[in-house]
């Protein structure tokens, strides 16, 4: 089944949407806050420490520090197993990159409020840095509601009649490319605590991994973690480099 | 008892002569073609219950195919077959009323799974053996 991530600034308005739509279809429905307890629960990681993440000045230079990056790795993890569940109502601004490669995820962006509230002023600041770019920006969703025109009855109805779009049905690829973000998932949030930058790209068993770190002079760290990677669950092969530009033109050559 | 007409079109000749003989121990009749335009003449002479379609060609894309086996066999499930996916053309091949799609590269078992399944669809029995 379709799943839906509902994204707005004003957390009020996004969990009232939600909330609707969840109870409409009978799906599950997973704010950011319960996203936070559940990966908390689940994976065994401070709860503090995921609340941390959406703080404001848990950025350094502009990005988020490691501690911040290690957490938000373990919540797209999280988000990758509440997809997969399907008939998910996700209330919440994370994971924007995971939702856009699933093709049966219907993105909607919920707008309105007469005016700005601290809160959302905050979550803007914090969806830019971390992902460069406008969290209200509507080329980023299939569907933008504006509350300050429409009605809460009207607005559920619209998102329902869309996810109805044969094209959000789920399909051999749209199904594939979630196997593969959530095997993806599972190996950064393996490797992002030693090493925070890390890049990876999953397909079908095959993964290809990006660390600064991997450099010439290093291989012994690299041949180290091909060998912890190949032992997670669903890994077939590894590959490790040093060089983004390899792993771009490697990793992405593969996966379009 | 119904023979399953499938048609297989793929302008790589090795995709076809790896799929047909899977496709065929299935108790399918399949015609493979490399050429979109043979393969929509084709379409316009003969009534297909499943169409296998690649993307990417030179002559015609596989979407041009859809939209041509949904004006003369609107009943057929069409599989989409590509190399070049991606969540934009995922959807939009649904949109124009494809029945799945499936990236390449695939393991020919993936694509007899979702020809049982279309089989299943279109109210035809599948083998026992590939139950």
């Amino acid at each position: 089944m379709s799943s839906i991530a509902i994204v707005s600034a004003e957390e009020a308005l996004g969990r009232e949407i939600g909330l609707a739509v969840a109870s409409e279809l009978d799906y599950r429905l997973v704010t950011l806050k319960d996203l936070l307890a559940l990966t908390a629960h689940d994976q065994g990681f401070p709860a503090v420490q995921l609340e941390e993440i959406f703080r404001t000045g848990g950025f350094w230079r502009g990005r988020l520090t490691k501690k911040r990056l290690c957490g938000l790795a373990r919540l797209e993890e999280q988000l990758c197993r509440l997809v997969s569940a399907d008939r998910l109502v996700f209330v919440g601004y994370v994971g924007p990159e995971l939702f856009s490669q699933i093709s049966h995820v219907l993105r909607v962006l919920i707008l309105g409020g007469k005016e700005k509230s601290r809160e959302g002023e905050a979550a803007r600041k914090w969806f830019r840095a971390v992902y460069g770019r406008d969290l209200e920006d509507a080329r980023q969703y299939d569907l933008t509601v504006n509350r300050g025109t429409i009605e809460k009855a009207e607005a559920v109805r619209i998102i329902r009649d869309t996810l109805r779009h044969h094209k959000f049905s789920p399909m051999t690829y749209s199904r594939q490319c979630l196997v593969n973000l959530e095997l993806s998932s599972r190996v950064k949030t393996l490797l992002v605590d030693a090493f925070p930058d890390v890049s990876v790209k999953a397909h079908d068993g095959s993964v290809w991994v990006y660390s600064a770190a991997f450099n010439r002079g290093r291989q012994q760290s690299a041949a180290e973690v091909k060998q912890k990677v190949l032992g997670l669950e669903g890994v077939r092969y590894v590959e490790v480099y040093g060089s983004r530009k390899r792993f771009d033109e490697v990793a992405c050559g593969q996966i379009r | 008892m119904h023979t399953v007409q499938v048609l297989l079109l793929d302008d790589e000749p090795i995709v076809g002569q790896r799929l047909k003989g899977g496709l065929e121990k299935l108790g399918c009749e399949v015609e493979t073609f490399e050429n979109p335009l043979q393969a929509m003449a084709r379409i316009a002479e003969k009534r297909f219950d499943i169409v296998i379609t690649d993307i990417m060609m030179a002559e015609a894309s596989g979407l041009q195919v859809l939209e041509a086996v949904r004006k003369t066999t609107p009943e057929a499930k069409v599989i989409v077959i590509t190399g070049y996916a991606t969540t934009a053309l995922a959807r939009e091949a649904m949109e124009k009323g494809a029945y799945d799609m499936i990236a390449k590269p695939f393991k020919p078992s993936d694509l007899r799974a979702l020809v049982i399944r279309a089989m299943q669809d279109l109210g035809i029995p599948a083998p026992p053996a590939a139950e």
